[in-house]
Parts: C-alpha cells; structure tokens; sequence
C-alpha cells in the first residue's frame, strides 16, 4: 500500500516537473527553475514560523511568492548595465537560500523541516503525514484515511498546472519561440513569463518536502531533454515523451534504491541521469553507423 | 592567548586567503560569464568528495579534494560534451549536470551512511559550509591553496586580462589560447573545491560571485575590480566565520553569502558604475539637457528666416513653447530658469523668451548637428525622407563637436539637409 503511494506521489512530482521543464527547456530558461528552488527556502521557512504547521495549500502559495520576487530580483539586477543576467542569478539564489538556511538552522525547534530535507528531500517520510476526512464524512462513509496529504497537495498543483498551461498553451508556444511576434499579435511576452514563472515556483515547492531544493532541478531539466534528443517534432512531442521518461526513472529509481536502501528520490534523479547520457551517447553511436 | 594561536589564528587565516582567491576567481569567473558554469562544478564536485571518502574510509583532504577536482573536471567536460554533441543549449546541459551529479553523491552519501557512525559524521558540512569542523592541518592546506591561486592571479595578470579582453593579441603573441583556457578552468575548479570546505557546495559560487559583482559595480578598470572583488571576498570570509564562531548552529556558508549579499544590495544603490542611484542622477540629467537644448531649438526655428533676412529677433511667450514642446508648466517653468542662469536667454519686455548671443549660438549648434545627421542618414544610409526626422531628434543631443566635424568632413560640407533647409555655419 505505501509502495504505490510513494511512487504515486514521485510520479505526479516527476510529471510536473517535466512537463514545465518542456517550456522552460524551449524558452533556454531551464536555469531559473535552479534559481526559484534554492529562493523558495526562506518562504517556505517563513511560512512555517507563520502558521507553525507543515505545508498546506495555503502555505504553499505564500511561499512560491518568494520564488517570484527572487526571478524579479534577478530581472532587476540584469538591468543594471554592469550586471548580466547569469551573473544574477548567481547572486540571487545564493543570497536567498542563505538566508533560508540561517532560517531553517536558528528557528530549528519552532521549524519542522531541517536541513536533510531541504538537501535530500523526505519522500518516505511524506507517507507518514496522512489526511483524514472530516468525522462526519468519515462516520457516513465509513473510512477516514484518504491518503498523504503530500499526495493531495501535488495532485492540487499538478491540475492546476496543467489546466493553466492547456488554457495558455498557444500563447506560451507563440511567447517562447518567437517573443518579437508575439508583441504584434498583442501578446505580453512578460506577462506569460510570469505566469510560467509562478507555475514552476508552486511546483518546486509543492515538491520541495519531497525531493528537496537540488533535486528538484533533476526533475525538470532532464527528461524535457532527453526527449528533445530524441524528437525534435513538436513542443507537444516533447511534452509526451518528456512525461514518459520522467515516470521511467521513477520506477526504475525507486525499484534499486529500495532495493539498496538509499535515499530514494535521489536515486530517481540518478536514473533520470543515466537515461539521458545513455541516448545521447546511443544517439551518437547511431549517427555514426549512418 | 594560546587559543588564539591555535584556533582562531588558522580559522581567519583560511577565510581571509580563501575569500581573496574566491574573490579574484570569481571576478575573472564574472568576467567570462562563467557563474552557473562554476555553480554546475561545485555540485559535480559533491559525489567525488564522498566517493573518495567511500573509498579511504576516513576524511582525508586532500584525497576527498582529488576526488573531487577529478568529478568537478568530469562535469565540467560533460556540460561542455553535451552543448558540443547535440542541440542541446547551455543552460540545459548546467541544470542536467548540475542536479545529476549532485542526486549521484546524494546516494552515495547514502552508502556512507550506512558506515559506522564515526567514519560519515559531517559529511553533511561540505553541503552547507562548517568551518569549524575543519581539521587544523586541513585550515593549513586550504590557506596554501588559496594563498597559491593568489599569487598564479597576481603572476599571471597580464595574460588573464588578454584573455577575457582581447584574445586576438593574445594569440598574435604565441600563446595557445585554448591551454590558457584550460588552465583557468582548472584555476577555477581548484577554488571551488577549497570554497566548498567553507561555504558548502550550494554556496561556494555565490561566495564567490557575489564579491565579483561588487567589483564590477565599482569600477571599470580589471586592476580596481580584482582588488575590490578580492578584499570584499576576504572581508565576508572572516565576519562570516566570525558570526558562525559565536553561533555555531549557525553553518558559516550562507554567512559569507549573507554578508558579502548585504555588500552587494549597497553596492546595488549607491556604486558609482551602474548603481541604481548614479544610474536614476545620470538618467535625470539627461533628460534636462534634453528639454534644455529642445527649448532653445524651438527658439531658434521660430526665428531662423527673420535672422537669416537680417531682422530683429521675436521674443516667443512662455505658452507657444508649452504647446510645441508637450510638457507641464512647472517643467518648463524651471527648465527656463536654469536656461536664463546659464546667460542662454533673456526675458523681452513683454515677458516673451528671447535667445541671447549664448544661446543663439549653441542652438545653431544643435540644429546644424540634426541637420547633418539628416544628410548622413540620407546619403550614406540610404533612409528615406521621411523616416530621418525622428532618429535626427534624439541624436542631435547626444553628438559631440568633434562628431559634427567628422560628419561635416564626410560629406564634403554640405549646405542644405534633405528636406531643402539650410544647415547653419559658423559666418
């Protein structure tokens, strides 16, 4: 039974990861996703000393601001003339996590999170923090577990994700591959910047307590990649095949590092590794044989 | 006194030495758009520093440093490997290097885990930076390391700054840029690793960055900059060490950051090269000059055929220009007064604006450069007629009397623009 959640809840971590890093893999922005995941902290961390509970919903919106005003920051600087924008980020995501970190450490009692789960992420942990149906419901329905609150949390956001993609999805295309056209048509390239901006910062922090703050760029960078190596077609095949891959290494990850007891998210982001750099060298191997 | 001789003397050692190099490396890392390169090796470091563990069974620095320096150059090849074999852009290839390789020492920091208790403890420390769990011989090590990269930055200085400026002259020279290339990297590899055991491998490239931007916002010059870059770098190193000496809970990592970050938001506002308020002065400025020279313009076109016929001057009220040049009265108000200050006009008895000898001379002076450039646009460019005016607008306030010349010379003096006006000269 917990088997299946926790692969249930790696698989929506996993599918939402990539089918943002598709976007952001086309936009060349896959980097400010690393960005947003190491500003997120000291939301998350305020957020805690705020309600003093573990990440609800409403917890997770307030700390994906942080991850918002960090990518403005980043915007801001890069419009110093001296600064460029990887310079930026270079110094917004250090200066955010630090902070974050000095948070986590020196509130550590009041806190529930410490450091390990930001570094590693506590996926077989979030099985243990269960949601229950209120006493009414549950006195008629005659059951009152409905599962991990982490899985309802990443279903939240995974829907909401896609519902607002699939709503914005030309808009993104005509924005990502052609932001020059996208102004004659009246289309704020900006504003669907942010949009994706603020997708990708509720997900990694939805996910944050998952597969933690570096892991979490594993998710979203690799599988989108890995399926533009193999087809180049459409955004749309890039999307699919991406979302594939991604629950391939969920499975094969979660199968040896269950096995070998290791940290199990970590070994997902592993696999994911590896099936990227076995195509791209298969890929080779085929191109030569041509 | 002992105890300052054989704790805190080679703790503030290291932080200044490292924070110097880390400072100078990361100016040069800046310079060459480097940052989320170095940020990608920090993390391909992680897994050799405990796959070298793994494999001695004790922390060893200089092995775990070996371990990681032979990952760190794998991922950096392996970034390089990818943008160079597939479409794959840069960006991509970081994040993919970055985080896999990172997941990879995080299962085996699994396996470390998995030791007898003694043998893994603290390996979480290289994560997030802990000074004080550095070994003394090992503080040692890292002041020689650091110390070391210094002196190749001062020694090599010349080529450094040839290779990020100017590689042409480089190569003219006899020097093979791409070992020059190579040896930076492995320069840059180096620090990175020794950063780790103080700032962690999350934070050791915004320990270094950040005191490079400082730089940059400071000063033009590479000499300024390195210098600024190095003592800020070496600064944050031991206020950082000093706070996480007194809380030690606290990891000295995201200290540094913190520190050399508050540096940076100040340097941000008040820097004298692209700080935010000399930017919002320079920006001010302009746009005075700007309504200035428009104001006189204005002044002059209004009289230019009776001048030109040998006529008085007309004085032009204040509420002809506040239609011709769309502005507020105030604004216009005080633009006026700065321009009588100047002696560039006078007031008629009937209180209209008058241009003096001053100012008749240097709005002649913007129309012939609007003027020119009309003809230049024209002539040299191509433009049609109709799309000249406009750019001639905005140039004509940022074009020098040396620029006139220039253009005055290139096309051989002419006397009327292409719309058929006169351009004004000296008599």
């Amino acid at each position: 039974m917990i088997d299946i959640e926790i692969l249930l809840i790696a698989s929506l971590v996993a599918v939402t990861c990539s089918f943002l890093g598709s976007f952001l893999l086309v936009r060349k922005e896959v980097l400010i996703a690393d960005s947003i995941s190491h500003a997120v902290l000291p939301g998350i961390a305020v957020a805690f000393l705020l309600t003093g509970q573990r990440t609800t919903l409403f917890v997770v919106v307030g700390a994906a601001l942080a991850g918002v005003i960090a990518v403005v920051g980043i915007d801001l600087i890069s419009r110093a003339r001296m600064i460029k924008k990887d310079t930026s980020m270079g110094v917004i995501y250090p200066f955010f996590f630090a902070i974050g970190v000095l948070l986590v450490t020196y509130y550590a009692s009041r806190i529930d999170l410490d450091l390990n789960c930001v570094l590693f992420g506590e996926i077989l942990f979030t099985v243990l923090d269960r949601t229950y149906l209120p006493p009414t419901l549950a006195a008629y329905l005659g059951f009152t577990d409905i599962g991990p609150r982490a899985l309802w949390i990443m279903l939240a956001v995974f829907t909401t994700v896609v519902t607002v993609v699939l709503l914005i999805y030309k808009e993104i295309k005509i924005t990502s591959f052609d932001p020059s056209f996208s102004r004659v048509v009246g289309i704020n390239p900006y504003l669907l910047y942010y949009i994706l901006v603020t997708l990708v910062s509720l997900s990694i922090v939805a996910a944050f307590e998952i597969v933690g703050a570096i892991l979490v760029l594993s998710f979203i960078a690799t599988p989108p990649a890995t399926a533009y190596l193999i087809t180049k077609r459409s955004l749309a095949a890039v999307v699919v095949i991406g979302s594939l891959i991604s629950l391939v290494a969920v499975v094969i990850g979660y199968w040896w590092g269950s096995f070998l007891d290791l940290p199990i998210a970590a070994a997902m982001a592993t696999t994911s590794g590896v099936i990227f750099a076995a195509v791209l060298f298969g890929k080779k191997v085929v191109e030569s044989l041509k | 006194m002992s105890d300052f001789g054989v704790i805190v003397l080679p703790v503030m050692l290291a932080s200044v030495f490292l924070g110097l190099a880390g400072g100078l490396v990361g100016s040069i890392t800046l310079l060459q758009r480097r940052s989320l390169f170095a940020d990608a090796i920090s993390h391909a470091a992680f897994p050799g520093i405990v796959l070298a563990f793994l494999i001695i069974g004790k922390r060893e620095m200089l092995i775990m440093t070996l371990g990681a320096f032979l990952t760190g150059v794998i991922g950096a090849y392996a970034v390089s490997s990818i943008t160079k074999y597939s479409h794959i852009k840069q960006d991509a290839a970081l994040g993919i290097i970055l985080a896999n390789f990172y997941a990879f020492g995080v299962v085996l920091l699994g396996v470390a885990q998995k030791m007898p208790v003694s043998f893994q403890s603290g390996l979480n420390n290289y994560l997030v930076g802990q000074i004080v769990a550095v070994l003394k011989n090992d503080l040692w090590f890292m002041t020689a390391v650091s110390l070391a990269v210094s002196i190749i930055v001062f020694l090599f200085f010349k080529e450094i700054q040839l290779f990020i400026f100017d590689k042409y002259t480089l190569e003219v020279l006899g020097f093979k840029i791409s070992y020059l290339d190579i040896g930076l990297v492995f320069l840059m590899v180096l620090t990175v690793i020794v950063g780790i055991y103080t700032s962690g491998v999350v934070l050791v490239v915004g320990s270094f960055v950040i005191p490079g931007a400082i730089g940059r916002l400071w000063s033009d010059k590479f000499t300024y900059m390195l210098a600024i870059a190095g003592f800020v770098g070496a600064v944050s190193g031991v206020v950082g060490v000093y706070i996480s000496s007194l809380a030690p809970r606290l990891p000295t990592g995201p200290l540094i950051v913190v520190v050399s970050g508050i540096f940076l938001l100040f340097s941000l506002l008040f820097a004298s090269k692209g700080g935010i308020i000399k930017e919002f002065i320079l920006i001010k400025s302009m746009k005075r000059k700007v309504t200035e020279e428009n104001i006189i313009k204005h002044l002059y076109l209004v009289n230019e055929e009776q001048l030109d016929e040998g006529y008085q001057q007309l004085g032009v009220p204040f509420t002809y220009l506040l239609g011709a040049l769309s502005t507020t009265p105030f604004r216009l108000n005080r633009s006026l007064k700065r321009l009588a200050r100047k002696g560039y006009i006078t007031y008629s008895d009937n209180k209209a604006i008058v241009l003096s000898e001053k100012g008749y001379e240097e709005a002649r002076g913007i129309v012939r450069r609007h003027r020119l450039w009309e003809t230049y646009l024209f002539n040299r460019l191509s433009l049609p007629d109709t799309h000249l005016h406009d750019d001639a607008e905005m140039v004509e306030h940022l074009l020098t009397r040396e620029d006139e010349e220039v253009l005055d010379k290139i096309l051989n003096f002419p006397k009327f623009d292409p719309h058929g006006r006169k351009i004004p000269r000296e008599v």
